[in-house]
């Protein structure tokens, strides 16, 4: 794993982290899923708007519903970054 | 069948310029505490006038926090729906907390079903969108998905009845400045018909964006220019110098509740509501109409079943409009008569500013607390009276005792009401 997705990981916790609330940055892992965080579909759509605009990202927010956890959410927003 | 029955006032909360709480709120009113001051923060384009009586330095999570008696759970469920919401959102979150908690409903309340909320307020979400728009026009794809819920006025009934577990019927209500005045009369309605036993009525802050207040400023309701650089001075509810409304914000609250309800959960009325009027004056414009506001205060009096000699008092909306306050004046002496000499008068806004949509709750709430405390608040700046025969309040507050009050509020539009207090 490059550098570049730690970071955009990090960015992606730290958004979960503000837009729910009651969880702590050390219990988000690569392995987690949004649901048990407390993030419904409101606040997926919330934190792909975020990081679109954090990245400035004009992409469907659709091409990121297929990660299952967040590891494969940083994935994809690296990937995305890569075809920009 | 509709059940009658009487209908009270069991809780009162408000986030306001002039105090964050009702006992705050309520020692303002006897000081004559004016929250009107020239705007600290200003947003471009620059409008022409800029004094206003807005919450300053309000904390949402400091004051759920100071909200007395909160439980832990409720800080938590509190803090979770009005973290990141709008201003206007949280302001109605911590009036709404006080007024419930004040209302004893936290330990001890009706079935879900037979609770109510009403939020009175229209155009609310208007600052926050204009906020919005520089970054919408930049790319509209960064909009917060979060904004088709929050730029619906009905996100407020949603959010309330989350946090109160309120599953009665729950709506949005508009009447220009006497909006206030017509979610009191709605909530009224529905307690008083058995549909609820008891109702929450929230007054939210109208947030103006510049270009509402300088529309305000075009119609010529505006005033503020011969006074800017004495704020204090600027709204004069019936004084020759009045020359417009000066810009107020506040979030209020009132808990309305059945006799039977609320002597069941053992809770005193603060005030009982006597009676209402609600008409309108066929016109689509912003004057004001001697007969429709008559008509709204002697309906209101047929109702309660009282005459003009029973009303100790009448909380004005002298909202420091010349045509609008000469209006009332003439409204008043045309259906009080003889009975005007044991009639005292004051107006709130002068220490509020005219805080609009929820000018009707936050002057029910100004109306019950000088009932119970026993005092008049000062008219603030009336020096010289466009009337001689109305006995307006000084520049001091008096010991007074006010067993049946009026409240007016009226609005653009035609929107003529007015409310009968008794004490309990």
């Amino acid at each position: 794993m490059n550098k570049t997705e730690n970071q955009i990981f990090d960015l992606i916790v730290t958004h979960v982290v503000d837009i729910t609330t009651n969880v702590n940055f050390e219990t988000i892992k690569h392995s987690s899923m949004l649901s048990p965080l407390g993030m419904d579909s409101i606040g997926r759509a919330e934190l792909i708007a975020r990081m679109k605009e954090e990245l400035s990202l004009n992409v469907a927010a659709e091409e990121f519903y297929k990660a299952n956890n967040l590891g494969e959410l940083a994935f994809l927003f690296v990937k995305k970054l890569k075809e920009k | 069948m509709l059940i009658t029955n009487k209908v009270g006032i069991t809780g009162m909360g408000i986030v306001s310029s002039i105090g964050n709480d009702i006992p705050s709120f309520s020692n303002s009113l006897k000081t004559g505490k004016s929250g009107i001051k020239k705007a600290t923060i200003l947003k471009e384009p620059k409008i022409s006038v800029d004094l206003s009586a807005r919450i300053e330095d309000f904390s949402f999570v400091d004051s759920i926090d100071y909200v007395q008696g909160i439980s832990e759970d409720k800080y938590q469920h509190a803090k979770r729906l009005g973290r990141r919401a709008p201003f206007v959102i949280q302001t109605s979150i911590v009036s709404a907390l006080e007024a419930w908690f004040n209302a004893r409903l936290h330990y001890n309340k009706p079935l879900p079903e037979r609770i109510g909320v009403i939020v009175a307020g229209q155009n609310s979400t208007q600052n926050y969108q204009y906020d919005l728009i520089s970054k919408f026009m930049k790319n509209p794809e960064y909009l917060s998905p979060r904004y088709a819920l929050e730029f619906l006025e009905t996100n407020q009934v949603g959010v309330l009845s989350e946090l109160f577990g309120i599953e009665g019927e729950g709506f949005v209500v508009g009447g220009a400045s006497a909006t206030g005045n017509v979610g009191v009369i709605k909530g009224y309605q529905l307690v008083k018909s058995g549909l609820v036993d008891v109702c929450l009525v929230v007054g939210v802050v109208a947030d103006l964006s510049p270009m509402d207040i300088q529309g305000f400023i075009n119609i010529g309701a505006m005033g503020g220019k011969k006074f800017i650089d004495q704020p204090e001075r600027a709204c004069r509810p019936f004084d020759k110098k009045h020359e417009g409304f000066i810009y107020g914000q506040a979030s209020a609250c009132v808990i309305l509740e059945s006799e039977t309800s609320a002597s069941k959960r053992e809770v005193p009325f603060l005030a009982e509501i006597k009676g209402y009027s609600f008409n309108i004056d066929s016109n689509s414009s912003a004057n004001p109409n001697i007969n429709g506001e008559a008509k709204a205060m002697l309906s209101a009096m047929n109702q309660a079943k009282i005459s003009s000699s029973d009303i100790d008092y009448i909380n004005t909306h002298g909202s420091s409009s010349p045509l609008g306050d000469k209006t009332e004046v003439e409204a008043i002496t045309k259906i009080f008569k003889k009975d005007i000499m044991n009639l005292r008068l004051n107006s709130t806004k002068g220490l509020t500013g005219h805080c609009l949509y929820s000018a009707g709750v936050v002057e029910t709430i100004a109306t019950v607390e000088q009932m119970r405390n026993g005092f008049l608040h000062p008219n603030k700046n009336l020096e010289t009276p466009i009337s001689n025969e109305l006995q307006f309040c000084g520049g001091k507050y008096v010991d007074y005792q006010i067993d049946i009050a009026l409240s007016n509020s009226f609005g653009f539009g035609g929107i003529n009401t007015s409310i009968v207090l008794k004490k309990r």
